[in-house]
């Protein structure tokens, strides 16, 4: 197991970017949190070990899951699918922590764990092994059975409520529905439907009054984001501070550490949410266009995984995979430059919060597990 | 949507489209990043950096508290408060020593707080003074321009209109210390905020203290304010409306403070020492507290703004601590009031015949130690045990259940255990002896007189004022027992609801309907022929009977405290009342009254209050 062969086959590109990325996350964060004494307590350095942390925890999990196989007994799958509803339960019974209006925490003692961010991970290697066991679409339950996999945990995750992770999950499903095989139309004709009922939602709150399953803010940001002028009571704040904090930036930067948006508290979540625009005000376009070259190989790479994977299963825990990264880059970097709503999900590896570290790092080392295993059909 | 048989379609055509989505994804944000920095970057950098720019952040206005009718009972007035930029003023002595004179605070004072708000906050305005007379600030405008990194803002001090009345209700509020503010990591609190040291101001805290606003100025080189830059509003404290009826508390209020002034003025010595009470009245039906007085109390007010010290001090060192709520964490033995659960346990043990007679002599004997009555009662059963108090009953049925059965009992009705009100500081949860918990706490063994004792309210039995109350609306609603509250409801400024808190039932008890009858017939005897028949004398209890015990609790090195428990009408109660006046000598005498007061004001009699004998 621990053979010449299997460190030979390591896919490097993908994990000199994650770690570079992830280097790049603790010096944002430090400098983003270095002032705020709320968070910090008077160390500056309190919120960054907390980071280094997760970071440690994550790449011993990597490494023992890269070397591991990622074909698990079938008993397995469905502890993960237990386990996963269980977390999500606890959360929202009084064990959870309720945090600006969400229930999304569970406080452990001295640490509290996020279980929305490794259900990502839980319900992408479940659902990846029901798919991959699908030869052919038959019947009726063969064609919705996905949708009963998932709607159990998304659920959950609904009720905390937690708009942005649920995003996540419809769009990870739909990718690898797509790549499992479903027909392109069928796939779009749901989304259509999805956008037709929500679109009646609307219609129905306006003109009868019927009541709408969002929360105010939810609607306020949409509001915002369709028309950033419209800001009654200052809800728009955050994007613009952004937009002014990576144009300010321009080309260099103002220097790392030199960035007055977050130093100021112009800038709320500047740690979490908002970690993009800081960075771009430090380090200037040459930073944000490298951070967006690191993705980029990322997301390269987990494509060129799923084409090489060696069975099914494995191809569509790849391709589950790429489609959180994917959509957590698009929706995190899109709010910081004003082009996505504010939904509040971190940018991986960078964004500080420990569970979201753990999962991507996890993540990733499904990714080289695959990986390593592809030639074996070759050879 | 018909089903048709699917093939899988090939990896690499899925994987082709995949890549032109990723491919077109990184462009828009290539593009839309090059576009903020590179195109638009010159003309944003060149805003951001002309001037300095300092923001101020301005304390949202609280959120009021009402009572159950919609009258006010704590809100806002605006004042000012002066801000300073550490870093503009700290080398300016001009500065420093007109602000001195201004607000009068001596030059080291004013370096000291510089000092400590630059810990956090070195380029932003931070508050120097609050609720500043309208004579400094007329003064600081006029100097306006001579006084660069200083600016005036308004300032909502909270504002308490009943003064000293509810103050352990509401609480007060001060400046955030290093360990709350560490408690609340996370939830946006700063140094130098305000935030509620007890009652519901510190209980509802993150509801009531709402959003600031942030006003970025900008500033020239040397920090003179050229305009607003960026303001975003604040979002005012959500509003409290409570259970609290503010008439019932203001009967309680003055009748407590009457009784208490009656009882020194009079010339035995057991009843005049009495300097301290407490009052809870809640509805049976809900669990609603309707008032909730702890004398003595303190107002609120002066801790508002700049706190006088002498005041402070002078309620800090008081030694009856009007700080504390004696309602929630005033332990107490409960004397005579604690019989009905004496009674009810050996009903329900089927260890007493409700037609059984017992012969009270005066005197109980336990080897060579004694129980003594208040008097030689004869023949009685228990109703007439309840009625006339008699130790002897209550020692026969202690003997009968034995100490385990009568603390099981206690425990059930709610009695060593938190009521489960949500008001800071958190309640106590009293005590309910029993020979296990004396081997742990203290070694020694049990003996039978204890448990007598414990029958009687006695020795290693203690009762904070809320759990008396929750036993009693516990008998007066038929064995539910609830959860008491405060809240009714907490809405935005605007009224729209946030969240809504319905009556909650904690648990219900299995007491057969007998048993309980047998106890509040015994309980409403006390008040028409029984130990408070004199504090009701006069009062219509055919038309509103009031059930309820007398108590007077022994305590070693102190006169004896005053107990009276009850609720109204017997035979549907609305209302639970009880009364602990400390040192009051008879429940009956100095207790009694007091809820006769707050009876006549809730059903509306219109007669002249008596007091006592």
């Amino acid at each position: 197991m621990w053979d010449k062969k299997t460190f030979k086959n390591i896919d490097y590109y993908l994990l000199l970017s994650v770690l570079l990325l992830v280097t790049i996350g603790l010096v944002m964060v430090y400098s983003a949190t270095r002032n705020n004494y709320d968070l910090t307590g008077g160390d500056p350095f309190a919120v960054v070990k907390k980071q280094l942390v997760a970071v440690v925890i994550g790449l011993v999990g990597m490494v023992l899951i890269m070397f591991s196989d990622y074909r698990l007994p079938d008993l397995m799958y469905q502890v993960f699918y237990g386990v996963n509803l269980v977390l999500l339960l606890l959360v929202l019974s009084p064990l959870g922590m309720e945090i600006k209006g969400a229930k999304s925490w569970l406080n452990l003692g001295g640490f509290s764990l996020q279980p929305s961010e490794f259900a990502k991970l839980f319900v992408i290697l479940t659902l990846a092994k029901h798919l991959a066991e699908k030869e052919e679409i038959e019947s009726f339950w063969d064609l919705w059975s996905p949708f009963l996999h998932i709607a159990p945990p998304l659920l959950l995750i609904l009720l905390q409520p937690d708009l942005g992770t649920t995003l996540v999950f419809i769009f990870f499903f739909f990718v690898m529905l797509y790549v499992a095989g479903y027909s392109r139309r069928f796939l779009l004709l749901l989304i259509l439907a999805g956008a037709m009922s929500l679109v009646l939602l609307f219609a129905g709150h306006y003109f009868f009054g019927t009541p709408l399953p969002f929360k105010e803010y939810q609607i306020q940001r949409m509001m915002i984001f369709l028309n950033p002028d419209r800001d009654p009571t200052g809800s728009g704040w955050n994007v613009r501070q952004a937009i002014i904090a990576v144009g300010s930036g321009r080309f260099f930067g103002k220097g790392l550490f030199q960035g007055t948006q977050g130093r100021l508290g112009f800038l709320p979540e500047s740690h979490t949410d908002f970690i993009f625009a800081i960075l771009c005000e430090e380090l200037g376009f040459i930073g944000g266009f490298l951070v967006l070259i690191l993705f980029f190989i990322l997301i390269w790479r987990c494509l060129v995984i799923i084409q090489q994977a060696k069975d099914k299963n494995g191809a569509l825990v790849a391709t589950g995979i790429m489609a959180m990264f994917l959509f957590h880059i698009l929706e995190n970097i899109g709010m910081n430059i004003g082009i996505m709503p504010i939904t509040g999900i971190p940018l991986p590896f960078i964004s500080s919060g420990g569970s979201s570290m753990i999962t991507n790092l996890f993540a990733i080392g499904f990714l080289e597990n695959i990986w390593i295993r592809r030639q074996k059909l070759l050879f | 949507m018909t089903l048709k048989k699917r093939t899988i379609i090939g990896l690499e055509r899925s994987v082709r489209v995949l890549s032109i989505l990723v491919i077109f994804i990184f462009a828009v944000l290539l593009f839309r990043l090059w576009y903020l920095q590179i195109i638009k970057g010159e003309e944003t950098f060149e805003k951001s950096s002309r001037n300095r720019m300092r923001p101020i952040r301005i304390t949202a206005p609280r959120g009021n508290i009402y009572d159950r009718r919609g009258e006010l009972l704590v809100t806002s007035r605006f004042s000012h408060v002066v801000s300073v930029v550490p870093e503009d003023i700290e080398e300016n002595p001009y500065v420093v020593r007109f602000l001195s004179q201004v607000l009068e605070l001596s030059e080291a004072e004013l370096f000291q707080m510089l000092q400590e708000s630059a810990k956090y906050q070195k380029d932003q305005y931070v508050p120097l003074k609050r609720d500043v007379d309208p004579v400094a600030i007329g003064q600081i405008l006029e100097a306006k321009l001579d006084l660069p990194g200083v600016v005036v803002e308004d300032y909502p001090v909270r504002y308490y209109p009943k003064g000293e009345w509810g103050a352990h209700l509401f609480g007060y509020l001060g400046e955030i210390n290093e360990q709350e503010l560490a408690q609340r990591r996370g939830l946006g609190y700063r140094l130098g905020d305000e935030i509620g040291k007890m009652g519901l101001e510190r209980t509802y805290d993150l509801e009531l203290r709402g959003e600031e606003a942030v006003r970025i100025w900008e500033v020239d080189r040397v920090g003179q304010p050229i305009k607003v830059l960026e303001e975003k509003k604040y979002v005012p404290g959500h509003n409290l409306h409570l259970t609290i009826d503010a008439r019932l508390q203001e009967v309680a209020e003055r009748a407590i403070r009457e009784q208490i002034a009656w009882a020194q003025s009079q010339t035995n010595e057991q009843v005049n020492k009495a300097n301290a009470g407490s009052v809870v009245v809640l509805d049976p039906r809900t669990g609603g507290i309707l008032a909730l007085v702890s004398y003595p109390e303190f107002d609120p007010n002066l801790f508002v703004g700049n706190i006088s010290r002498s005041a402070f001090n002078e309620l800090i060192n008081n030694p009856l601590n009007p700080f504390s709520n004696r309602v929630t964490r005033g332990k107490f033995m409960p004397g005579s009031t604690f019989k009905p659960i004496t009674v009810l346990a050996a009903l329900e043990e089927d260890l007493v015949d409700p037609a059984e007679t017992f012969n009270c002599t005066g005197v109980v004997r336990f080897g060579n130690r004694q129980l003594r009555c208040s008097q030689v009662h004869g023949k009685l059963n228990v109703v007439d045990g309840l009625k006339n108090s008699c130790n002897t009953v209550m020692a026969e049925l202690a003997f009968r259940l034995g100490p385990e059965k009568l603390a099981a009992y206690a425990r059930r009705l709610g009695l060593g255990a938190k009521t489960g009100l949500k008001l800071e500081p958190e309640e106590l949860d009293g005590l309910i002896g029993d020979p296990e918990w004396k081997k742990q706490a203290r070694g020694e063994p049990w003996y039978p007189m204890e448990t007598a004792l414990i029958a009687i309210g006695q020795s290693f039995v203690d009762v904070t004022p809320m759990q008396l109350a929750q036993v009693y609306a516990t008998i007066a609603s038929g064995g539910k027992v609830y959860q008491p509250q405060l809240v009714r409801e907490i809405t935005t400024a605007a009224g729209e609801t946030v969240t809504k808190f319905a009556p909650k039932i904690v648990r219900e008890l299995k007491i057969k309907p007998e048993h309980l009858a047998i106890v509040r017939k015994g309980l409403e005897q006390v008040v028409t022929d029984g130990t408070a028949r004199y504090a009701f004398w006069g009062f219509p209890l055919d038309r509103i009977p009031v059930a309820g015990k007398t108590g007077t609790a022994e305590n070693i090195g102190k006169n004896d405290y005053a107990f009276f428990a009850s609720y109204a009408p017997a035979d549907n109660p609305e209302l639970v009342v009880v009364v602990v006046i400390e040192e009051g000598g008879f429940g009956s005498q100095t207790a009694a009254p007091v809820a006769r007061k707050i009876y006549e004001a809730y059903f509306g009699l219109d007669q002249p209050a008596t007091t006592g004998q």
